[in-house]
């Protein structure tokens, strides 16, 4: 599993998408995360931003710099990962947005009042949920960061097993020249193919008219 | 949660125009009497809105467990000598039974965020009753206020002291 994260972030392409996502998204948290102290997204919320709010923040960007970096070579490698490791970070990321956005804003009670929750209902249940996210932000920050932790884990676990990772070569449709595995696979790791591509394959002869 | 507050600060901006917003359902409208009703001073002394006549004031709801409604009482306390200066005076309650959540007591929380301007005449903190709060707060919002004329009219409706307290220190001056 090292060689194949050195593998992902194995270029100073890749090393630069790595950081740039990851700086992306811990300036994203750096807002967001002091967001129940001002109930706006804005820079003001710096001065809210503890330093354990930032180290939450940090850990948060690496973490989904890191998951974004699997998958986009993932994506790259087996189609399959992709589709695995993209639902699962999305719901990570979605979970760590939760504490900040259902404290302390209108969004519980709104929603509340949609669903028909009105008069006693309103107030007890608004209080109940809004009080719980209050009170263990730090807890669905962990899980969140846990499940991105997972979710790197996860991918990385299935780069490794793929057969074009370990240099067996990718499955091969020797009838047409097309493979199992995608194309920019193949051009990564220059697997050597069995049968030349389609297009490689000599014109036939133009039938001369008589 | 942004439409919401859309709704909320778009009775602010009116309240900033001086006109009349229609109700909004999730606040009382600006322009409308303030409804009366009571709460509980920490001296134990029970106050009423209609008692606030004849002086601005600010009348904010918080629950003590709110991060938000922590922000705002200490950017509050950073801001009672300028509200005090335009004749405002702050009435800081407690949503009823802060909805029903275990939090600090609205003492503890006053003094351990207000400072020393706990101790400004004009910042008084409490506990809102029952019809108060829903009277004032419908939606059950954490954090909200109005500001209310000196004949008793509702100009100014928002929440989060810790970020619109410009706009609130606005409006305060348009009273006087």
């Amino acid at each position: 599993m090292p060689r194949v994260l050195a593998e992902v972030l194995g270029s100073p392409g890749r090393i630069a998408g790595f950081v740039t996502a990851s700086g992306v998204v811990a300036f994203f948290y750096t807002l967001l995360l002091p967001f129940d102290y001002t109930q706006r997204f804005e820079f003001a919320n710096w001065n809210y931003l503890s330093p354990h709010l930032l180290v939450w923040a940090l850990a948060l960007g690496v973490a989904m710099g890191l998951v974004l970096s699997i998958q986009v070579y993932a994506m790259r490698q087996i189609v399959s990962a992709r589709v695995a490791t993209g639902a699962a970070s999305g719901a990570a990321f979605i979970m760590s947005l939760l504490p900040s956005f259902l404290c302390c804003t209108p969004m519980v009670p709104s929603l509340l009042a949609f669903v028909g929750v009105s008069g006693v209902g309103l107030y007890s249940t608004t209080g109940a949920v809004q009080h719980f996210f209050a009170v263990h932000q730090s807890e669905i920050l962990s899980a969140s960061l846990a499940l991105l932790a997972i979710m790197g884990w996860w991918g990385l676990r299935k780069l490794t097993h793929s057969r074009c990772f370990t240099g067996e070569g990718c499955a091969v449709d020797t009838t047409e020249g097309t493979t199992s595995a995608s194309g920019d696979a193949q051009a990564d790791l220059q697997v050597p193919r069995s049968d030349p591509p389609h297009a490689e394959r000599p014109l036939p002869k133009e039938k001369t008219p008589r | 949660m942004i439409l919401t507050l859309h709704v909320v600060n778009s009775a602010s901006s009116s309240a900033s125009a001086g006109t009349t917003s229609g109700s909004t359902g999730v606040s009382l409208p600006v322009g409308a009497v303030a409804p009366n009703g009571t709460a509980i001073t920490l001296s134990g002394a029970t106050t009423s809105v209609a008692s606030l006549r004849g002086r601005p004031a600010l009348i904010w709801f918080v629950t003590t467990w709110c991060s938000s409604c922590e922000a705002g009482t200490q950017t509050m306390a950073q801001n009672i000598a300028a509200l005090s200066a335009d004749g405002v005076r702050v009435v800081e309650v407690e949503n009823y039974a802060d909805f029903g959540q275990s939090g600090p007591t609205m003492e503890t929380f006053a003094k351990s965020l207000a400072g020393h301007a706990f101790a400004n005449p004009d910042w008084t903190f409490g506990e809102a009753s029952s019809a108060l709060t829903r009277t004032y707060n419908p939606r059950a919002y954490l954090d909200i206020y109005y500001l209310i004329n000196a004949a008793g009219r509702i100009v100014y409706v928002n929440g989060s002291p810790s970020s619109t307290m410009p706009g609130l220190l606005n409006a305060a001056k348009s009273l006087v």
